[in-house]
Parts: C-alpha cells; sequence; structure tokens
C-alpha cells in the first residue's frame, strides 16, 4: 500500500522556503495541496520526478537507491534556495528530495515554486531542478534482477536550452 | 602546560569511491601541520582515476591543492547524480 505523510519541514529563515530530504515514499499531490494553501502567489508550478521502471542500460528496475552526504547535502541546498529567494522578493519554494530505497513509479522529487508571473516561477523551477541534479551531493544506484551499479550521469535534459 | 593537539583527519568516501575501497571513513594521522587534499587521496587510493572526484573540506567543495588541517574532515566523492 502506498504510504504517504504531509512533510514537516522546517522551514528556512522565512516562510518562503521550505525543504526536506525525505527517508520514506510520500504524496506529491498531497503535500504540494497543503503547501499551496499557505502561499497566496497567483502563478504556481510544480515538478514531479518518479523512478523509470528501467536502468541506464535498458534492464528491468527492481530498485533505485539514493544516498547523499548528510549535512553538507542539505547545507547546499539551504544556501542555494537563500540565494535565489533573495533575487526575487516574492518567490516561494517548496523541495521534497528522496533517499534510500525507491521503486519504480514512486516519486523522487518534488519541486513546487511560486511567484507573481508565470514566467518567474517556471523559470525558477527549472533552474532548481538542474541544480538538484549537478550541484548537490545526491548518488543513484539502480538495482536490477541481475545485480546492481551507480548511475555515472545524469539523463539529458531532453531538449536543448 | 601547553594543550595537546589533534593530528587527525577525518576521511570520507561516498558512493562509488566508498565501494570501490571497501570503507565509508577512517581517521588518519597526518605529519606536520598541514597536508595537502592529493596527497591524502595519494596515501588511502589503490588505482582509482582522479578524473571527475569532488573533493571537500569541512563539507565545502574545494580542490586537491587544498590544505587540510587537524581535526579537518575530506571527503572524496564522484559526479553528483541527484535530481
Amino acid at each position: 500500500m502506498m504510504r504517504w505523510h504531509l512533510c514537516q519541514c522546517l522551514p528556512v529563515d522565512n516562510l518562503r522556503i521550505k525543504f526536506k530530504i525525505l527517508e520514506e515514499t510520500f504524496n506529491p499531490y498531497k503535500e504540494f495541496e497543503l503547501w499551496e494553501k499557505v502561499n497566496k502567489n497567483s502563478a504556481n508550478s510544480f515538478f514531479i520526478g518518479r523512478v523509470r521502471p528501467f536502468d541506464q542500460f535498458g534492464n528491468d528496475l527492481k530498485k533505485l537507491e539514493i544516498v547523499h552526504y548528510k549535512g553538507m547535502t542539505e547545507n547546499y541546498i539551504k544556501r542555494y534556495l537563500m540565494k535565489i529567494s533573495e533575487k526575487q522578493d516574492d518567490l516561494c519554494i517548496f523541495l521534497l528530495h528522496r533517499i534510500g530505497f525507491i521503486y519504480p513509479n514512486e516519486p523522487i522529487i518534488l519541486i513546487a515554486v511560486s511567484a507573481n508571473h508565470r514566467g518567474i516561477a517556471n523559470k525558477y523551477l527549472q533552474e532548481i531542478l538542474e541544480f538538484t541534479k549537478y550541484k548537490v551531493p545526491f548518488w543513484k544506484k539502480e538495482w536490477t534482477f541481475k545485480g546492481s551499479s551507480w548511475v555515472k550521469k545524469n539523463t539529458d535534459l531532453g531538449f536543448k536550452l | 602546560m601547553e594543550s595537546e593537539k589533534s593530528n587527525k583527519i577525518k576521511v570520507v568516501l561516498l558512493s562509488s569511491i566508498a565501494e570501490d575501497l571497501g570503507w565509508n571513513e577512517k581517521f588518519l594521522t597526518i605529519e606536520g601541520s598541514q597536508m595537502k587534499v592529493f596527497s591524502v587521496w595519494n596515501l588511502i587510493n589503490s588505482n582509482l582515476p582522479q578524473d571527475n572526484i569532488i573533493v571537500s573540506i569541512n563539507q565545502e567543495i574545494t580542490d586537491m591543492d587544498a590544505m587540510i588541517n587537524p581535526d579537518d574532515e575530506v571527503a572524496f566523492m564522484p559526479m553528483f547524480t541527484g535530481g
């Protein structure tokens, strides 16, 4: 049965940023709904990243494992989110990122950004997602029915910026 | 009386590097008051290539030429693959 909980995130310095690293699965829609109730901006963007059912070589995936560097990972995310919220004073950011074992189709990441205008919400949503892929200490290991292997590089963006 | 200073550093390995070398963390004694990150890498490393390795001191990203002081925590990690 799918478990979910409403995340008790610690606000970072002000109520405009919330993030948490989770060891258990979560329901991104419930989390988003709760978060959206407390911010009153008109433009809201959100992204849900889920585990693919196959690994980097095309084999059926049993589960994905994500590890982080406790302390450093949290600090890098916190610092980055504070930096961009200082640039844009109407920005509200909500970020959840899983660690541990995650099964196909379960959520890995939820990013929600709200602002007064859609351009700002979409721009920072994309920027935060790329930041979590390339600038934060997280690593993925893929487990198949034959064994396991570390992911060497992130998947492409899917188009050219 | 002069207080006794530690000359130990903590070395942390992450992800595939920890798996390749078979350990996650160790305390090492350094000779002298400082040591280059690169020298620690040479001390602990068997034959892993140095390319694409990210290093940090006290959880701040730095480079192989940075100096480590006693009581510092130095970490070696592969490229990030989160998100």
